[in-house]
This record gives C-alpha cells, structure tokens and sequence, in this order.
C-alpha cells in the first residue's frame, strides 16, 4: 500500500506541465467517455435481474451461443480477408512500382465511400442468386460452355457471401494503417533484400512486412473491432443467411418496445471486455518499440523493381478495384435510374426521378448532407486531435499515460452505435443538458465512436516515430510541449490522416445512433438512407448513395492530395 | 361485427364509396365553418410550426401536412421514425421535459398503452370531428385513421395463375422462391405469423421456413418480388405495392381471409408545445378532405371517402401477448 502510494507520489513528482496537460486532458475525455453509459446503467439497474434472466434463458435456448458463434465466424473470416488483401495492396501501392498512384490510393477506400446498407445492397443487386447482374453473366459464360444452372451460381444470401462482403468492408481499415505504415519505412532494407536476389514476393512476406508488424497487427486488430461493431452489413444480408450476429442482436433488443435495455448494456459490457483482452493481448505480443520506425537516415522515395512481376501486380491491384468499388457502384447507378429494381435493365425506361425525389423533393436531404459532412469533419478533427496529443503525447512519457490513454480511447469500440445512441439519448436528454434534438449531441455521440479508430490510427502513427528524432530533440534542448508539436506531429501526419479519413467516412454515414439521435431538425445522411430503405425504395436509395459517394470520394480525394504533399514536403 | 358499420367489405360497401367520391367536393367545401374550428384555427396559427411523428410512408404524409399548410397556413415538420425509436425517443422527451412532438401517428398498440399508462397522450375527445369515428375505432387516447391489411404478393412474371389463399405460400412449387417477413422485426409482422399458425397449424410455418427466405423489413421484401429475386412473398403492404404497380413493377396481390391489419392511430401528446396545432392537425387528418389524401387508394376507417377500397375482414389475434411468442415463431420457422 505505501509502496504504491509511494510510487504514485513518485510519478506525480515527475509531472512537468506538459504531462500535467495530458493527464487532465485523458481524464477529462475518460470522463466524457465513462458518464454516459454509467448514467445509462444506473437508469436500468432496476432491471437488471430480469436482464440477467433474459440473457440466462437466451444461452439455455442456445440462442445466444448461436449468435456468438456466427459473429465469431464472420468476424474472423472477414478480418482474415480483409488482412490479406488489404496488407498485399498496400505493399504494392506504397513500396513497389506496381502502384497505381492517386487512383490506387483512393479506391482501396472505396468499399468504405459506398455508405452503408446501399454499399451492400449493390453486392445484393449484383451477385443475387435469381436475378444478380454478375450471376446473370457468369450463367451466361457457364451456358455458353455447356452447363445449365437456374440460380446462382454466386449466392450472396448465405454465409460465405456474409462473410466475404464482411471481409471486404474491413479491408480500407487494414490498408489505411498498413499504407501509413509502409510510408515510414526504411527502403534500404528492401533494396538490400531485392539486391541479394530475393523476389519481391519474398521481399514482401520476410522483409517489408514483419517491418511493419506492429501496424499489421494493429490493422488486424481494428478489422476485428470494426467487424464486431459492423452493422449494416449483416442487417441486410444476415437475416436471410439466417446469421445473426452480435451487433444485430442487441440492436434488435433496442429496436422493440419497451425496449431491453438493461440486457443490451450487459451484452455490450460483455464485449468491452472482450475488445479490452483483445487489446491486452496485443500489448502482450508486441512489447513496445521493438519495430522499425522513422529514422534520422535514408531517403523515403525508392521503390521495389517489380520486374516481371509488375504487369501481375497491378492487374491484381486493378481486378480488386473493380470488383470492390466499380461494379457495385455501377450497380447501384444502373438501379438509381431505374423506377423499380428489375435486372431487364433497358435504357428507354432509365429516369432521373430518384435523383430529383432524393434531391429536391425529400426534405431533409440538403440539409442532411450538410450537417453529416460538417459533422464528419468536426468529429475526425476533434478525434484525430485528442487522440494524438493524448498518444503521441503519452510516447514522450511513456509508461503509465500510454497505456492508460489505449485503454480510455479502446473503451466505446466494440460498443454497438445503438447502445451508445441510447446512453446518450438517456443522458443528455434532461436538464442540465437538454441537449436533445440539436447537433450537439450527435456529434458527442459521434466523438465517442470515432475515438477508438482515431486511437488505432494515432497508435500506429506513434509506433512508426522513431525514439531517436524525439531524443534528438530532446538533447537539442526542446521541451516536450515543443518536441511534440514540432517533430512528432509532422512526421505523425500521414498516419494521422488516415485516421481522419476513416473518422470522416464513418461519422458522415453513420446510421444506427443517429437514428435514434438525428431528427426533423438535426437530419443526417445515416437517417435518410434508412429511411429509404424502410420506407423508401431501392432505386431511391441508390440515387442517394450515388450522389453520398461522389461527395465523400471528392473530399477524401481532397484531403488526400493534401496529405501526399504534406508527407512529401516532411 | 354487425354493430359495427364501418368494418366488413362487399358490393355495397363499394357503391357507397363510389356516391361518396361522387359527394366529394359539396363535402370539402363545407368541413371548415364552424365558429369553434374558427377559434381553433387563430389559435393554432398563433401557436406557429408544428411537429408530427410519424411511421407513416413519407411520401403519403407529406401530401397531407402540406394541404394541411395550404389550408391553414400552418407548417408541419415531419420526423418518420420506425416503432422503436419512437418509444425511445417519446419517453426521452417526456422524462426530460423537453417535449418536440405534437401529434403521433403509431401502428404499435403494445407501445401506445405503455405510454399512455405514463399519461403521454391527452385523450382524443378533445379533436374536432370525432363523432365520425365509431367507438371500436377508438380507445380514451387515440383514433386509428388508417387501416392497413395484409397482402399476399407476387411476382406476375413468374407466378402465371394468382394465388388465392395464404395456403399457396406453402406450395412445393414456390420452394426456393419464397419470401417471409422475419417475425423478430415487430409486432404487427409478429402477429401474422401468429394467424397464421393459429389458422393452419404449426406445420404452416415450419413449411414456410424450409420453403422460404427471411426479409428483413416489408419494403426490401417487395423490391425482390418486383425484380424476381423471389416470387411470392407476404405479408405485403398495399402502400407499397400500389407505389410499386404505378411504376409498372410486374406485382400482383391479394388479401387473402382471414387476414390483420396493421392500424395507424393518432395521438395528442399531453404535454405538445403546440396543444391548439396538434388538435387542429388531428381534426384534419379525421376529416373526410384528410382522409382521401392519407387513404387515397387504401383504406380508411370511415365511410364516405373518395378514392379508398372496401376494407378485407380482419382477425384481431392477442397481441398483447406477442413478445412471448415470437421466441416460439423463430423456432418453428427454424430461424435460429
């Protein structure tokens, strides 16, 4: 006991003002974070006996077990997938001359700029078993060899077609931190492995990758928080591949009646915990600064010769485009002018009546798209923002802050966006707040969701900034406060806007709390679009996730080219 | 049943819908002057823009709130919302104090008597106009202004002969072909399956589950009806499908006996920022010009108005009961 009081004075002792700052600000957002889903708590612990039994009866009817084991699956698959491919394309396009330049940076993002539920339902448009465009096209092949086959033969309402659209959502998470990973990188090593003879096949697997291992296993952590927490994905193909999974389970809970409150919070704290292990785990794996990072030395240009390999390479690079991002875009634009989904598809009865109904005549979708990108871009600020200080920050400091400001900033991630709509629509509702109905309160719901991908981010980016410069700084007489803004965030940059972009995408088409959250005064992108599922139309719904992805693509293009010229002046 | 004028369907039912088109516009013209409506009116204009909730088809509400401006120059704003998250949301504002709502369009029975028990809704007595309304029409706080029965539907591509009752779903032919509503998705859909085992046996719906796919929501269903994803599909909802049908959706469908319906009620909020707007609004809604344009091509709960459909008999299972129920539902239909 004194011994640690001992040790807690020691390490307050230590404080100078700029770790003073960090403290106050990780308590502070802990705060933020931990009140409401705490006053949520506390408003149902009346009910939480009858939580307790509903969830006891849902594992005895083997409900429960079921739907753990289907998240298990998809999540797993889908993270295993989006591993693989989005780790092969980043090597590619940030170390090889197989890149694809600015085109190659901005697609692999595409499965993600496709907003939710209308991304999904361009795979369902294209690869249904009846009537799907591509199944149409592979039966037509397949008939022309001599085999005849009335359905399929790709059917995206099973399992397998569940997880590999999983997958595919997952992959910008895993490229965006490989990508900014690969960028910090050492070339020598490459060159000295390509200059020994290896292929660039060898080179990728035994060199530049294990480089970047702590970023790969960060990306693949995040593509398994991200698929716990994946929602519009399984609600709509989920449900007729009869796997339900976790996330639409407790929404679900919420979504009835009275509501279940109090079961929903105990089955989301039971994946903040599993979240939290998962995060322990890592730390565990990979003990700190044992990875190559942002040196002093070395040029940051050269590229991987991939010789015979490039045309390969990049037709790899090119199919996976095509496949994730053109063809369901294409499907969905065929659709969106349409006036009912029919695979006759017939130029004659193409209509621009969608895009005019979602333009001009649904009321809430100019304004919808203002407040969304407006709000994606304030959250991805202010998350990005928190998250670097407190990391990076933490990084000069090491010990205690660092892994306190992980775990704070992990905290809401596998939360289902409905438990934290509701926590905050309970909270911030009475007074003093009454903060109910305004943007307000959407964007400190959106802050909470956004901080866990803004963290895995600026983790990442802190892990490439090498001790040295830091030291270096150090030595050279710079405080912390002045080391910290003047070597460890410019060298962070490109790490930080990956996570600035994820945030943005996220919050601009966030759909499950701003359901609860958004409304006639304060509508969002995320309402609107399911409200055209629900009540709306498919080719509706494709007019406006047209006209969603052309807006978002331009400002992630945007912040990209900026980005690219920032890393390249550093 | 036979006390009850306004239920039950047929030939007379039809003709008496027909002279009420015909007596339309003497009607429309004369609903507004009564000195009372009169103070209401200036009352409700003072009271300024007005909020509706609603889990009405948008498109049908928004032409009635803006006739409703038209006439009375008062604005509407509309928030949809599905039955859930108007729960969540009205207990936010009552809790709170931070009331938005004024009138409340709801399908949900279960949800409407657990908010009114906390005294959310001021009773319907006070909209002018209810007299209209027989008393199985009403409970103390709200009026049910719509009735929406369920359909049976199909694609006319590749169902050459219509079906005729809900037993055709089980088909051996339309295995494969089958869409279903996921009964986990609400009461109403809930309760159809519970018709639907009461009336043909626990073997219907295990049938119906091997046979068929789960949709998760009514409207997702019918865009794969009309594109041929599937071929048959219920239960369906006749808003929808009338809008798929203008567009030339190749779609036919049917309300099989015994059927539900899915009944749109009205309510006041007690505590609505705009009490005088959300009466007036309410009385517009009952009135027989309101009406045409909310049931226009469906089916309103009184006689008289121009342009709806005699309404299908309707079964009223226990749907108090259904949350306990749907755990049994998901089993039979082997959905878990």
């Amino acid at each position: 006991m004194s011994a640690g009081a001992q040790h807690g004075r020691h390490w307050l002792r230590g404080l100078d003002p700029f770790g003073g700052f960090l403290l106050a600000m990780l308590v502070v957002v802990a705060l933020f974070l931990a009140f409401p889903l705490v006053t949520a708590v506390l408003r149902t612990l009346a009910d939480a006996p009858a939580g307790a039994d509903a969830i006891v009866k849902s594992i005895e009817s083997g409900a429960l077990p079921k739907v753990l084991r289907n998240t298990l699956v998809v999540v797993l698959g889908g993270a295993l997938i989006a591993t693989v491919a989005g780790s092969v394309l980043a090597f590619v396009n940030e170390r090889t001359d197989g890149t694809l330049g600015a085109a190659g940076e901005l697609l692999p993002l595409a499965p993600m700029i496709v907003p939710p539920i209308a991304g999904v339902i361009g795979w369902a448009i294209l690869l249904d078993p009846s009537v799907g465009l591509v199944n149409h096209l592979f039966r037509s092949l397949l008939g022309a060899l001599g085999v005849d086959i009335a359905d399929g033969p790709v059917d995206i309402y099973s399992a397998a077609g569940l997880v590999c659209v999983t997958g595919l959502y997952l992959v910008p998470y895993v490229y965006l931190i490989v990508a900014a990973a690969l960028r910090g990188v050492d070339p020598a090593l490459d060159e000295a492995s390509r200059v020994s003879g290896a292929s660039p096949l060898r080179t990728m697997l035994r060199v530049t990758l294990p480089a970047v291992r702590p970023a790969l296993v960060a990306a693949a952590l995040m593509a398994v928080i991200a698929g716990i927490g994946l929602f519009s994905v399984p609600i709509v193909l989920g449900t007729a591949a009869r796997m339900d999974v976790i996330s639409v389970h407790i929404y679900r809970l919420f979504d009835q009646f009275p509501p279940q409150t109090a079961t929903g919070l105990m089955l989301s704290a039971a994946m903040v915990a599993v979240v939290q292990c998962l995060l322990l785990a890592q730390r565990w794996l990979l003990p700190p600064d044992r990875h190559s990072m942002i040196g002093g030395r070395g040029g940051r240009t050269a590229m991987i010769r991939l010789g015979r390999w490039r045309r390969p390479a990049q037709a790899l690079a090119l199919v996976y485009l095509a496949t994730t991002s053109v063809l369901p875009v294409g499907g969905l634009l065929i659709v969106s002018l349409q006036p009912f989904w029919t695979p006759q598809v017939s130029v004659e009865q193409f209509t621009l009546e969608n895009f005019a109904f979602v333009l001009f005549d649904n009321g809430p979708t100019s304004r919808a798209f203002v407040t969304s990108l407006g709000l994606g871009a304030a959250t991805a600020t202010a998350a990005v923002l928190i998250a670097a200080v407190l990391l990076l920050g933490a990084k000069l400091r090491r010990g205690r802050t660092a892994r306190a400001a992980d775990v704070v900033l992990a905290l809401p991630a596998t939360l289902p966006h409905t438990v934290i709509g509701v926590a905050f629509l309970i909270t911030f509702t009475p007074a003093p707040f009454k903060l109910y109905g305004t943007v307000l309160i959407l964007f400190l719901a959106y802050l909470a969701m956004a901080l866990p991908f803004a963290a895995r981010a600026a983790a990442s980016a802190a892990a490439s900034v090498g001790a040295d410069l830091t030291e270096a700084s150090r030595i050279a007489g710079a405080g912390p406060g002045r080391t910290f803004t003047r070597v460890m965030l410019p060298l962070a940059v490109p790490g930080l806007m990956a996570g600035w972009i994820i945030v943005f995408i996220h919050t601009a088409g966030e759909v499950t709390a701003s359901t609860l959250l958004g409304g006639a005064r304060n509508p969002v992108i995320g309402r609107v679009m399911t409200e055209l599922w629900i009540f709306g139309s498919f080719p509706q719904l494709a007019a406006m996730s047209i006209v969603v992805t052309a807006v978002t693509s331009a400002s992630v293009a945007v912040m990209l080219f900026f980005t690219r010229r920032a890393s390249i002046r550093t | 049943m036979s006390s009850d004028p306004i239920r039950g369907s047929g030939r007379r039912q039809f003709l008496q819908h027909a002279a009420g088109a015909a007596l339309a516009p003497a009607l429309l013209h004369t609903t507004p002057a009564l000195a009372q409506d009169a103070g209401l009116i200036a009352a409700a204009r003072k009271e300024g823009k007005g909020s509706l909730y609603a889990v009405t088809d948008p498109t049908i509400i928004r032409a009635v709130v803006s006739r409703f401006k038209e006439k009375y120059g008062i604005e509407i704003e509309v928030t949809r919302l599905i039955s859930g998250a108007l729960g969540q949301r009205l207990t936010a504002e009552h809790d709170s104090g931070t009331q938005v709502a004024d009138v409340v369009m709801d399908t949900d029975k279960l949800l409407h008597e657990t908010l009114a028990a906390k005294g959310m809704f001021t009773p319907v007595k006070e909209i002018p106009g209810l007299e209209a309304y027989g008393e199985s029409l009403r409970t103390e706080t709200s009026v049910i202004v719509s009735h929406i029965p369920y359909s049976l539907v199909w694609n006319t591509t590749l169902v050459k002969e219509a079906p005729k009752s809900w037993e055709d779903l089980v088909d051996p032919r339309w295995k494969g072909r089958l869409l279903f509503i996921d009964p986990r998705v609400g009461g109403s859909p809930a309760l159809w399956h519970v018709l639907m085992r009461d009336t043909y046996g626990e073997a219907f719906l295990r049938t119906l589950g091997q046979n068929g796919q789960p949709a998760p929501s009514v409207v997702p269903g019918l865009q794969r009806i009309a594109s041929g994803s599937k071929a048959i599909y219920a239960p369906g909802i006749h808003q929808v499908v009338v809008g798929l049908v203008a567009k030339n959706a190749p779609i036919g469908e049917i309300f099989p006996q015994p059927t539900i319906s899915s009944d749109t009620s009205v309510s006041l909020m007690t505590r609505a920022p705009r009490p005088a707007v959300a009466r007036l609004l309410a009385h517009f809604i009952l009135s027989v010009e309101g009406q045409a344009i909310l049931n226009q091509n469906g089916f309103s709960p009184i006689q008289g108005v121009p342009g709806t459909l005699p309404l299908p008999r309707l079964a009223s299972p226990d749907y108090r009961t259904i949350k306990d129920k749907i755990p049994g539902l998901v089993s039979l239909l082997g959905l878990t």
